[in-house]
């Protein structure tokens, strides 16, 4: 079953058509590629299912809900999260509070409650802590928990964007590049862990990525964009063989 | 001066006074990011409706609370167009704001008579402001004969409402609530996607901290026994912005210390001035000269502050914190 | 109600507009240069009034000289504050918010030095201007000095930023100070020159302040807020936003004064035109009039 359907989702900057009549459907629990030269559209696309920019037309349907023309936090409500391709950490805050402020429905965030419900704050966030800790230990973070976050190394940083991510119990999330910037073992490692995840939690992940080798080790299905149009969806092994990927696509793989 | 102690008793009141300025900026500026230039405005505001309010023969304590209702209602209204701005913007716009708000009270009476006047063709009589001439302002406290006593209720008032304003701030900064407004300070669009509905927050610190200047104002006030738009002037605000960054943004006993500190050289100026009698310089031009040249140099070579913004300390964070250390 | 003598208010418009463009250009390059609003520049205009003041008057020297005085001492004082202060600030990091308290405090320094020497209270040059009158208009020696300065200022400038290297530099990074950083521009002695000249022309707006009316120390910063108003409607940065935006406040001010007098209204009251301006502006269209100047397109 699709969790997420995208249906003639289009976007221009100016006059350049970023995203032009795009159709894609997601599957629940699968980890599906997103791939295609700098400047296809595919962090557009992220930012228009995500809320940060409006579309110009067409219809994003969640879990059998319409949602594009929802505000981003009324998405993230609705259990999709998305990581950035440079990730936007707190950097001053420290890794726990990082965790904890990706949490959805917190009582003690709102003013009333910080000041008058302490008591029921404080068991909740007792209950979010150790949720926190666990993801940490999952993702191999836990001896950093208290550190400030500008001191993690860039694929910390990476693996803190993906734990903030599955604080929020999300259903889907998007993650763009999740492993731009870290080395080629590293990249492997971090696809294991959204592999685990994905099989402890039944989270759907929707992947920008543009290390194709690692990417189909473990992708389901891989959608290929060029120029703001969708032009491959299918089965990661036929992407190499499918004619317009070529023309488009690969000579960018190699070049990279 | 003949009386040494109306001097300290005058520099501990105002050490309190502006120690509650200094949080309400530290809870817009520190923790949320949101640099609003116009304190003296809201100061002002709470002073004039202290003053009003105690003219018309309220009780002190409604007083009191009316100056802390309007200033917060009118920071809140403000912040509905000031918040879209991004960060400069919203500081001249805030500035400019003040200046306005100044302008628009030394003329309020006068606008008031003219209007008057165009309309009903009688020249009528509007005192509500004092316009340039000010306003004498009633004291809440009221003990003929003992001046001692006197000094310490009014001490007792002050750094009452100001141990409360700790609390009050602290409560809110050491809070999952206060982790949100440092998470908008960092990264706004960041802390929209995670959900949270960053406009709210501000618009809530805006009113919080407009009503706590007010306060502030509203204390002042009262025991100078004076004001006028004079007193409101831009200084003012760089004075309260001087505490907040010498003592340590974010660090709510950093800027009860910078309160400290910047008075206590408002005060060396005013017992030189008053002490010396004639010198060949003006002590207040020297203290705002050297106040002016501080402010730079802490910027280049201390810019957090004397007492560093620390983490933000909730009851499960500190527990899960200190198994951490122990494991 | 008085009759309303329209060639006058244009008149006098024009004088209010000449002075905003010479307070407010460096006000609006240097807020785009070096990307934050200096609040000092309030302090060159009034350095500018009381240089102007001790050579003429206290000094007795010709006005030409007094002219040239307040302009040198306020580009001289911007181009330290520059180099002392703020470039040093920056290089080590500072946010614009720090940067712009920096300015506030170097402000006062500045401002209670000058209320130090000349102390607080009004000082007015007593120089007698030739005085002419056509028909309902009175124009007097000092409104032909500001007029011209403002010409040949605005006709240099045009000169200076379309037909010289430097010129082209200035437009190029005032518009995008990364780009003009990526294509190898010295942006530091672009900033330097900029700040040199926009502080002079700020000298020379505080002089002719003090020649209109007196010198006091707030009198920089009785301007600012309309140079502001001027450098946001004008859009950040740039020139010939300033020359326009400078004299539709002019004329705006102007006519308030009419209204409000008319009204029995205190005249100070004009002093909103420029906060509503800045208000609207930033809320509507925060890049100002600048993007329709060229046609809508940020080059």
């Amino acid at each position: 079953m699709a969790i997420l359907k995208v249906k003639r989702l289009s976007k221009s900057f100016g006059g350049l058509k970023a995203v032009d009549s795009i159709d894609l459907d997601v599957e629940e629990e699968t980890i599906t590629g997103l791939i295609g030269p700098n400047g296809s559209g595919k962090t557009t696309l992220f930012n228009m299912i995500s809320g940060v920019i409006p579309r110009d037309s067409g219809e994003i349907w969640f879990r059998g809900e319409r949602i594009d023309g929802l505000k981003p936090f009324e998405i993230y409500a609705r259990g999709i999260v998305r990581s950035f391709q440079i990730p936007r950490l707190f950097w001053k805050l420290t890794v726990l509070d990082n965790m904890l402020l990706a949490a959805r429905g917190f009582n003690g965030e709102s003013l009333v409650g910080a000041i008058f419900k302490r008591g029921g704050w404080i068991l909740e966030e007792k209950r979010l802590v150790d949720k926190a800790l666990d993801i940490l230990d999952l993702l191999g973070l836990s001896d950093s928990a208290f550190k400030p976050t500008y001191q993690l190394s860039g694929g910390q940083m990476k693996l803190l964007e993906m734990g903030r991510a599955l604080m929020a119990d999300p259903k889907l999330l998007l993650l763009d590049e999740p492993t731009a910037g870290v080395n080629p073992k590293l990249a492997y490692s971090i696809f294991g862990k959204i592999e685990e995840v994905r099989r402890a939690y039944g989270t759907t992940f929707f992947v920008i990525e543009h290390r194709v080798e690692t990417l189909f080790s473990y992708a389901n299905w891989v959608y290929v964009m060029s120029n703001g149009s969708l032009i491959y969806g299918g089965k990661p092994s036929g992407v190499i063989s499918d004619s317009r990927v070529q023309k488009a696509y690969l000579g960018d793989i190699h070049a990279a | 001066m003949s009386d040494p102690s109306i001097f300290v008793m005058h520099i501990a009141f105002r050490i309190g006074v502006y120690g509650i300025a200094a949080l309400s900026l530290n809870i817009e500026y520190g923790y949320t990011g949101l640099s609003n230039f116009g304190k003296a405005a809201f100061l002002m505001m709470g002073a004039y409706t202290a003053a009003i309010a105690v003219e018309n023969g309220l009780h002190p304590v409604i007083a009191i609370v009316l100056s802390i209702v309007v200033a917060g209602f009118i920071g809140l209204s403000a912040s509905l167009f000031a918040l879209k701005f991004r960060e400069d913007y919203l500081a001249i716009t805030m500035l400019a704001f003040a200046e306005i708000s100044r302008l628009i009270l030394r003329n309020f009476d006068d606008s008031v008579r003219a209007l008057t006047k165009l309309i009903t063709g009688v020249e009528g009589y509007t005192n509500i402001f004092g316009g340039v001439h000010g306003k004498v302002v009633r004291s809440f406290v009221s003990i003929p004969g003992d001046y001692r006593l006197y000094n310490i209720v009014q001490l007792t008032l002050v750094y009452g409402l100001l141990a409360s304003s700790y609390v009050f701030v602290r409560l809110l900064s050491d809070s999952p609530y206060g982790r949100v407004l440092r998470a908008i300070r960092e990264d706004e669009l960041a802390s929209q996607t995670l959900g949270k509905k960053t406009w709210v927050y501000k618009m809530q610190i805006i009113g919080l901290g407009s009503a706590l200047a007010g306060l502030a104002g509203a204390l002042n006030a009262q025991f100078e026994g004076y004001i006028s738009p004079e007193s409101f002037q831009p200084h003012l605000t760089f004075a309260i912005w001087m505490m907040v960054i010498l003592g340590g943004v974010g660090n709510n006993l950093g800027v009860l210390l910078g309160a400290t500190l910047v008075e206590s050289i408002e005060a060396i100026a005013l017992f030189v001035k008053s002490f010396f009698g004639y010198l060949p310089f003006d002590p207040v031009n020297i203290q705002w000269i050297f106040v002016g040249a501080s402010i730079i140099a802490i910027i280049a070579f201390k810019p957090r502050g004397l007492l560093e913004e620390r983490p933000i300390k909730t009851p499960a964070v500190e527990v899960a914190r200190i198994g951490y250390t122990k494991g | 109600m008085l009759p309303l003598n329209l060639p006058q208010i244009f008149f006098n418009s024009i004088i209010t507009g000449s002075i905003f463009m010479l307070a407010a250009i460096g006000l609006s390059l240097s807020y785009s240069l070096s990307r934050f609003p200096n609040f000092t520049h309030a302090e060159y205009i009034t350095l500018g009034g009381y240089v102007g003041y001790l050579l003429s008057e206290q000094l007795g020297m010709p006005l030409y000289v007094a002219f040239i005085a307040s302009f040198l001492g306020s580009s001289l004082l911007s181009l330290a504050s520059y180099n002392v202060v703020f470039k040093p600030l920056q290089d080590r990091g500072s946010p614009l918010i720090y940067l712009m308290v920096a300015s506030i405090g170097l402000g006062l320094v500045v401002r209670h030095t000058i209320q130090q020497i000349w102390g607080g209270s009004p000082l007015t040059i007593r120089a007698i201007w030739p005085r002419w009158i056509l028909g309902h208009l009175t124009i007097t020696g000092l409104y032909i000095y500001i007029i011209t300065a403002a010409i040949v200022t605005a006709i240099a400038l045009h000169l200076l930023l379309t037909r010289t290297t430097i010129g082209k530099c200035i437009r190029a990074s005032a518009d995008n100070v990364e780009l003009a950083l990526s294509s190898g521009m010295n942006v530091s002695s672009i900033s330097r020159f900029v700040w040199l000249i926009g502080g002079g022309l700020a000298g020379l707006s505080g002089f002719f302040m003090v020649a209109i009316a007196n010198a006091i120390p707030l009198l920089g910063w009785r301007l600012l807020i309309p140079a502001f108003a001027v450098t946001i409607l004008g859009g950040i940065g740039s020139f010939y936003g300033v020359l326009i935006a400078a004299y539709i406040i002019g004329v705006a001010e102007n006519f308030s004064v009419v209204g409000l007098a008319a009204l029995g209204l205190p005249t100070d009251l004009k002093m909103l035109i420029s906060f509503v301006i800045i208000v609207v502006v930033l809320l509507v269209k925060p890049e100002g009039i600048s993007a329709s100047i060229r046609g809508g397109v940020r080059v």
